[in-house]
């Protein structure tokens, strides 16, 4: 029976993408689940496609894990106006994705001193 | 206004649609605790997404998006069950407690369920052999159907390829004047690369037997225009055909392969065919689809040049059906429009030549047309089947459940939800079907080869027909579906929110049995229905076929056998030595014990060689306007062909001595006597046809008899006009007639023996009775019928055992009821009196069901029954009949359980 994981934010590294995608989303504005799902699409160009039940399900994880919690009920005005449940991230979700950020600047970093990506001063013109 | 009112309105239908169905998946996939907390939010969710999609795509992609969100839910919610349902209850931040895994759950359902089965072995035998043969069934046609009406053709553009020819009646397969088809060619513009072709054959000498091969003369560009250039070489050209066309030929892949054992250099080598050296210029792909294959019924192995020249025969010489492909733009329908008004314009400028009346189909169509009625009355007939044996299983899944109602209540009483109980009684079905339907998968990889092999083979698509990937696949989600939805209602009836409590309480000894004997009664009268269906179908193709056996032939075909003579032509060079060889056989035959009759012609009945027809002039003829120009199947034949056959002449004369004329050179060759059958008489001459004269090929002749119409085709097929003509020798194959005398089985050796004696180096071929060409024309009406017939039987067993199967459980149920009544004074007559009342109901109603669904899919089978309508009196009269019978039978066995009761024993177990 598993319980709550200590605070520790590098606990949770890696993220999957969908879960970096959802956070990161969250990250800049609360929002309901059909809001995530559309921010996500047009973040990722169609890469990223969640399918309501699998965002759930993400969603759900999440929370269990403290990453993300709710933050109300109330009218979505780009929809019709119905009651949604919104998300919002945690401190924690928060400190996580930093964390998850930092560990993938630190993978693009040795990207390039093995010159598997052009340095960024070169790529600039 | 209005209209972007309804627009709303039917997208919130369909929305709706949409939400209802995401809801009940998510539902059905996700365990409880993911519901409560978030399936509302998820269903809101794809609500949204699906009222974006429906408006930026349509609906089309709407349903592409369900179909495929079923498919990821159920992926969802199966591994979030493994995941073992750890996760918040919906309250912000919480965390809980995670429940019983559902992992373990799933584990737990299948052991209850296996263990279940096991406990009882002859509901789960039920079960999976129901499963196996309506699966088996369902998955052999459907190999069918699919190979051969839903698998488009291999060429690139294949639905572009079209056949041309004249309607016969209204498919335009019909053949054609070489001339009429050189005009279409340059006049209709929905058409591009046309390409003739007519029958071929000879006999190919060189190393070891002679050996008679058939194929094809095709005109330039033919297998280009089909989509399948040959893979070695190339095609003939222009120059190389005509009445002098070139001494080439391209071979089929199998000849390829077996006499020059796949030469790479067999390009430019040669090949004799008739004594003529042949220059091989191209080797033909394996697997070739040619509309030749299909109107001559062998796939063929030499193709030579087109000798047929547009410009040397007038518009009443139809030898030909042609190929083309439907021009840039245009469709079938305007290739039609194009082809009529072609038609009528060439019918009004040539007056003499009969009506011209030229269409196209494309090949596809061509290919299926004849097959695709039979095809799906079966894939019905086939599904009808399993239908019954499903609903049977939820007959027996009802009896069953409430016979463990016991072990049922004590779960619930030790806290199992509906749900768990659900998915308890569901499994079971779901597991005892889907090992049914994995033995009925294997039992039609078995079934398809041997169906293959009842069928007439000159449909070229058979060779797709199998057991693939995509069929077994088919049969499985057939299965699940059909087990899930045999599981699901009795499990629901069963589980009904009341009657858990009923469970609970009292382990039921309850009310709630009413109900579900209406629903086992109304499950019987279904498959009684259904059966009745089936029954009705499969009688009236029995009547159908036996009258079709019985229809007058015109021809006696008791003891006649039939050889197909191929003269070599450097042997048999004039049409005076064709004749004096084949007159030698008739004598030398004639003169044998075992004959009692010879004779020969250009055609026999029930074969297929030489049956051309033409038209025919009349001298004098003013008839005009009745019923279109004078035509007819034109069969040469020797003095004794009709008196061989058996058929006598209505008026005048045979043909005698004098009418034949033996030439060694073309110019000497004329007709002086004709003989035409009753049907051209009665068409064209209103009867008086004796004495006049018939102009054919240029010879003017007299008619000097009448004889009775032949169907020398299909049995079932209305008469046609037929011109008889002297045999003159016109014709390098002919077919050889003899009537053997009654039990003589040496006649095909004493055939052999005589014609080799003449000359060893003509190829002979087998034999055959007319009785056996009769079979092979009537094949497949009989396979339908045998098919049908069997797949009745099984209906009807399996009627009848829902029926006996419901009442037996009604004995059951009621024993104690019955003891008291019996106790009470009743008698054992009234007791089963009593049960046999009951068993009438299910089949009276039954039988009632049935015969309103059969005589309202009667048009379905209309266009495949011969003499007999869909509708018939006495077929539905006698499956009533039958049905009555059975189902008195069924009802019989629980009457006298019944009324053997022991009223103390049974009030006392009560």
């Amino acid at each position: 029976m598993s319980t709550r994981r200590s605070a520790d934010p590098t606990q949770f590294l890696p993220l999957k993408a969908r879960d970096y995608e959802i956070l990161f989303v969250l990250a800049r504005e609360e929002l309901h689940g059909y809001g995530l799902m559309k921010e996500i699409d047009a973040r990722t160009d169609g890469l990223l496609k969640l399918e309501p039940a699998s965002l759930y399900r993400r969603l759900r994880k999440l929370m269990t894990e403290g990453l993300v919690e709710e933050a109300g009920e109330r009218p979505a005005p780009e929809a019709d106006d119905e009651r949604r449940r919104y998300y919002r991230i945690t401190r924690l979700g928060r400190a996580v994705l930093s964390a998850e950020a930092a560990r993938m600047r630190s993978l693009v970093r040795e990207a390039e001193t093995e010159r598997l990506l052009p340095l960024p001063a070169k790529a600039e013109p | 206004m209005k209209s972007s009112h309804d627009r709303r309105i039917d997208e919130a239908r369909w929305l709706r649609g949409a939400e209802t169905w995401y809801r009940v998946l998510v539902g059905f996939a996700f365990p409880a605790n993911f519901r409560q907390s978030h399936a509302a939010d998820a269903v809101l969710a794809f609500r949204d997404l699906a009222r974006q999609v429906l408006r930026q795509r349509g609906r089309a992609a709407l349903l592409r998006l369900c179909a495929l969100s079923a498919a990821r839910v159920l992926a969802q919610g199966v591994a979030e069950r493994w995941d073992g349902g750890a996760g918040a209850t919906g309250t912000s931040g919480a965390v809980a407690r995670p429940r019983l895994r559902s992992a373990t759950v799933i584990r737990t359902d299948l052991l209850h369920a296996l263990r279940a089965l096991r406990a009882s072995p002859h509901f789960t035998l039920a079960v999976v052999l129901t499963f196996a043969v309506g699966v088996g069934v369902n998955t052999s046609v459907f190999s069918f159907v699919r190979g051969i009406l839903l698998r488009p053709l291999p060429m690139a553009d294949a639905d572009r390829i079209v056949l041309v020819g004249q309607r016969d009646p209204t498919l335009p397969t019909g053949v054609t004047s070489p001339r009429a088809l050189q005009a279409v060619a340059g006049q209709v513009s929905a058409l591009e690369r046309v390409a003739a072709f007519a029958w071929a054959g000879g006999i190919l000498t060189g190393d070891g037997e002679p050996v008679r091969v058939t194929g094809a003369q095709v005109g330039p560009g033919y297998f280009t225009t089909l989509g399948q250039p040959p893979v070695l070489g190339r095609e003939f050209t222009e120059d190389e055909s005509g009445r002098r066309a070139a001494a080439v030929v391209i071979i089929s892949h199998r000849l390829w392969r077996d006499r020059f054992g796949g030469a790479p250099d067999v390009i430019g080598r040669t090949l004799d065919l008739d004594g003529q050296r042949r220059e091989i210029i191209g080797v033909l792909a394996s697997g070739l689809i040619s509309p030749h294959d299909f109107a001559f019924g062998d796939p063929g192995d030499v193709f030579v040049p087109m000798t047929w020249n547009a410009g040397e025969h007038h518009l009443g010489i139809r030898v030909l059906r042609g190929v083309a492909r439907l021009a840039p733009g245009a469709t079938l329908e305007r290739a039609n429009v194009e082809l009529a008004a072609f038609s009528e314009a060439l019918t009004a400028n040539n007056p003499g030549y009969g009506q011209q009346d030229i269409g196209a189909v494309t090949l596809r169509e061509y290919y299926v047309e004849g097959s695709r009625d039979t095809l799906l009355l079966l894939q019905g007939a086939v599904f009808l089947v399993l239908v019954i044996g499903a609903v049977n299983v939820m007959n027996l899944t009802i009896a069953r459940g409430i016979e463990r109602r016991h072990g049922l209540a004590v779960r619930a009483a030790l806290g199992a939800g509906r749900s768990a109980l659900l998915r308890t009684v569901v499994l079971e079905v779901l597991l005892a079907g889907a090992l049914g339907g994995a033995l009925g998968v294997f039992l039609a990889v078995g079934l398809v080869p041997f169906l293959l092999g009842l069928m007439p083979g000159n449909l070229p698509q058979l060779a797709w027909v199998r057991v693939d990937a995509l069929t077994a696949v088919g049969g499985a989600a057939a299965t699940l579906l059909v087990a899930l939805l045999a599981g699901l209602v009795p499990a629901v009836r069963l589980l009904d929110a009341g009657q858990i409590a009923d469970l609970t309480r009292s382990g039921f000894r309850s009310t709630s049995a009413v109900g579900h004997r209406r629903l086992q009664q109304a499950l019987a009268t279904a498959q009684v229905g259904l059966a009745v269906t089936l029954l009705v179908g499969a009688a009236l193709l029995i009547r159908s076929f036996t009258s079709l056996m019985k229809v007058d032939l015109g021809y006696d075909p008791a003891g006649v056998r039939v050889l197909q003579i191929d003269l070599p032509a450097e042997r048999y060079a004039t049409a005076g030595a064709r004749l004096r060889f084949l007159s030698a056989v008739g004598e030398r035959l004639a003169a044998r014990s075992e004959v009692a009759a010879v004779s020969f012609g250009s055609t026999a009945p029930q074969h297929g060689l030489n049956n051309f027809s033409s038209s025919v002039g009349i001298v004098g003829w003013e008839e005009r306007n009745r019923s279109g120009n004078p035509w007819g199947y034109v069969r040469a034949v020797s003095p004794h062909y009709l008196s061989t056959l058996g058929l006598a002449l209505s008026e005048g004369r045979a043909f005698e001595p004098a009418d034949y004329v033996e030439a060694d050179s073309p110019a000497e060759l004329h007709m002086r006597a004709a003989i035409v059958n009753a049907e051209f008489a009665q068409r064209f001459l209103s009867g008086a046809a004796l004495g006049r004269t018939l102009v054919l090929w240029g010879d003017s002749m007299e008619i000097v008899g009448v004889a009775e119409p032949m169907r020398y085709a299909f049995p079932g097929a209305d008469p046609e006009p037929e011109v008889y003509v002297p045999f003159d020798g016109r014709l390098t194959s002919a077919l050889l007639v003899v009537r053997g005398r009654p039990g003589d089985v040496q006649l095909p050796a004493v055939i052999r023996d005589v014609v080799r004696a003449l000359d060893a180096s003509v190829p002979l071929q087998r034999i055959p009775t007319l009785d056996e060409l009769i079979a092979h024309t009537v094949a497949v009406p009989r396979l339908l019928m045998v098919l049908m017939g069997g797949m009745a039987a099984v209906a009807l067993g399996i009627a009848a055992l829902g029926i006996y199967g419901v009442l037996a459980f009604l004995v059951a149920r009621r024993r104690s009821e019955i003891g008291i009544r019996m106790a009470l004074g009743a008698g054992a007559a009234q007791v089963s009196g009593m049960l046999l009342r009951e068993g009438a109901r299910l089949v009276i109603s039954g039988v009632a069901l049935g015969l309103a669904l059969a005589w309202a899919a009667g048009r379905l089978l209309g266009a495949l029954l011969y003499g007999v309508t869909p509708r018939d009196p006495v077929v539905f009269a006698a499956v009533a009949g039958v049905l009555g019978l059975v189902g008195l039978l069924a009802s019989w066995l629980p009457a006298l359980r019944a009324s053997r009761v022991d009223p103390l024993q049974a009030l006392r177990d009560g």
